[in-house]
């Protein structure tokens, strides 16, 4: 019992004492023990368990026993400050599709994690040109629409997806995530490209979200053969 | 026992001391929040805008509360969100972060700043003629032009926003707020386009039952006969069929190659670069790529090439020489250029069928004999 009091007197005066926002995503953790989101300080995030026990609390200023409907959100604990906290992490810096085919489609995955609090919400973007070979760009799909062999098309989707084939994933929310694919990317097997357009948002402050964007090439027989490349820029913008 | 009363005794006045520090700087706030803010970092060119290193538009939008006079806002740049303690002056600016060459875009709506003051970096303000108070929850756009994103990678950092009744961003501030943005890795993206050649010859090459375009793997075996034996008086005919497809830039050429028709040591002779018109009783072996109507010299024979030339998916065309109906060509152990895909300009192309018609007409002591040749096609795409 004193053990546990002394662990909670330094926890709270590592607080106190001021433990900057790290932008770390690892979560530590032992055999019976874990920390999800575990950042200490004012927008600490932590959540506690071992076999019999679990708790979802704060340590910080800011109190995550989180409490969610459609219209409201509570987070439980202590007083929380004004300040925003975001954490935003790109995990694939390239994404290689090996070699087209006119025959069937080529996909590819690349992921990213947001964790956002204190704010209204944000908003995920993508810039960036489709696959292009010297003058020609693959082209990009305008609209919502299905996989179709031998057309080209470039376009992206952030869910899990069984055609062409089995590729991507839904956002995983963890323990305290909000985020989820926007309306024009949320469709399994339905893929689209404007770059600038929304692709996912939170509707209101989230822990950790992790998507992950499904690429979808086709070429047509006439697209002319080369090395294709391109650069894509994801974008956060929270609202605080 | 003891040890734990002692443990106790410890754990309680750390928190009771914590929670009096906690105390005492909850009061120390006074300036009132700035609501609705963001910053959205906004791609330069083909720079994105949340690309580390570079440099792009940074875009403020929010609200002010209060109902007072605002002759300037500042934004402070840090790696932390507020201060430690909070709400102090204490700010890390983001390595690689520069601001100095910042410009104010036009404003577009709400309280509008004609100026921004960039001198020092991390901290440029706009400016404004103080007037009277723009009243209360006044919202607010700022677009600065040319700000250098920090350098590290999917990192956080963090604008304290912070309004001032001064025209030069000193004194108290009235309203405050922070903003979060993060840099984040770009994603390159490649792939590969294979350089793309279908072609074959045959007797005959049919089409795909499914979609009616030419398919290769019905092409038949390669010998043709002519329709008839030669005859001074009758023009002997005979065709074969190519296919071609190319995703090749410049698209392909395709030649004709071989020697005349022989027998032993007897031939009868090409007609030449230049296309003629069939003449029986003299010797001619020629050939295009055309469907020839009969006439007096001519058998009907051949057809054009399919499906035919738009100059988008299709652009095959037979060469100058070999595109006239009526009209035949050839030049022994010479390549002979009878089909290219510059329809509509050079480029790659869908697969067309090319029928090629030979002719032969001989004179009447052309020596009695079987004459064969061996033409090979050649297609030649240029990526």
């Amino acid at each position: 019992m004193a053990k546990i009091f002394l662990g909670l007197g330094i926890l709270v005066s590592c607080i106190l004492i001021g433990v900057n926002i790290p932008q770390a995503f690892a979560d530590s953790q032992s055999a019976n023990y874990k920390f999800f989101e575990s950042v200490l300080g004012g927008t600490s995030m932590v959540d506690s368990q071992s076999a019999n026990f679990q708790a979802t609390a704060t340590a910080g200023i800011l109190g995550l026993g989180n409490s969610a409907s459609t219209n409201l959100q509570l987070n439980a604990g202590s007083p929380t400050t004004g300040d925003p906290a975001l954490a935003f992490a790109v995990d694939s810096s390239s994404v290689s599709f090996g070699a087209f085919s006119a025959a069937a489609a080529t996909v590819a995955t690349a992921t990213f994690r947001v964790i956002n609090y204190t704010s209204y919400g944000y908003v995920v973007t993508v810039f960036g040109t489709p696959p292009t070979y010297g003058s020609h760009t693959i082209t990009a799909m305008a609209s919502t629409a299905p996989s179709q062999a031998g057309v080209e098309q470039y376009g992206i989707n952030l869910v899990a997806n069984t055609s062409p084939v089995s590729v991507g994933a839904n956002p995983d929310h963890g323990q305290f995530g909000f985020g989820s694919a926007s309306t024009n990317y949320g469709t399994p097997n339905n893929y689209r490209y404007v770059s600038g357009e929304t692709v996912a948002l939170s509707p209101k402050s989230s822990g950790e979200t992790i998507y992950t964007i499904s690429y979808l090439v086709n070429v047509n027989s006439l697209t002319p053969a080369g090395q294709y490349s391109g650069s894509q820029t994801i974008l956060v913008t929270g609202t605080y | 026992m003891q040890k734990q009363r002692r443990l106790l005794f410890l754990t309680g006045a750390v928190l009771l001391t914590g929670l009096t520090i906690a105390s005492s700087l909850s009061g120390s706030v006074s300036a009132a929040q700035i609501e609705a803010r963001s910053l959205t970092l906004q791609a330069r060119g083909t720079v994105g805008g949340s690309q580390a290193g570079g440099t792009v538009n940074h875009f403020f939008s929010f609200t002010i509360p209060s109902d007072t006079t605002v002759g300037s806002i500042k934004f402070l740049y840090c790696t932390t969100p507020t201060g430690v303690p909070p709400n102090t002056s204490d700010c890390t600016m983001p390595t690689g972060l520069v601001t100095t060459s910042a410009t104010l875009d036009t404003p577009t709506g709400g309280l509008s700043f004609p100026s921004v003051v960039a001198t020092t970096n991390g901290a440029p303000y706009v400016t404004r003629t103080a007037s009277a108070p723009p009243g209360p929850n006044t919202a607010v756009t700022i677009r600065l032009l040319g700000v250098t994103n920090p350098t590290a990678n999917n990192t956080a950092f963090y604008v304290r926003i912070a309004t001032y009744a001064s025209t030069d961003a000193t004194g108290t501030p009235t309203d405050e707020g922070v903003v979060a943005a993060s840099t984040a890795t770009p994603i390159q993206l490649s792939g590969i386009m294979p350089e793309s050649l279908v072609f074959c010859t045959g007797a005959t090459v049919g089409t795909n039952v499914g979609s009616g375009l030419p398919d290769c793997s019905t092409s038949t075996a390669g010998a043709v006969l002519f329709n008839q034996l030669f005859s001074p008086t009758d023009t002997a005919s005979a065709t074969s069929q190519m296919a071609a497809s190319t995703n090749a830039g410049s698209g392909y050429a395709i030649t004709a190659n071989g020697p005349t028709l022989t027998s032993g040591s007897n031939t009868i002779a090409g007609m030449g670069a230049t296309a003629g018109v069939s003449r029986r009783g003299i010797a001619q072996f020629g050939l295009n790529l055309k469907a020839n109507v009969a006439d007096a010299s001519t058998p009907a024979v051949g057809t054009e090439v399919a499906p035919a030339s738009n100059g988008t998916n299709y652009r095959g065309q037979a060469d100058t020489n070999f595109n006239s109906a009526q009209s035949f060509a050839f030049v022994a152990n010479t390549p002979n250029i009878v089909a290219d895909s510059a329809f509509g300009g050079p480029g790659g192309t869908d697969a067309q069928i090319f029928t090629a018609s030979y002719i032969v007409n001989v004179p009447g002591s052309q020596p009695a004999g079987t004459y064969v040749t061996t033409i090979t096609y050649i297609c030649t795409p240029t990526f």
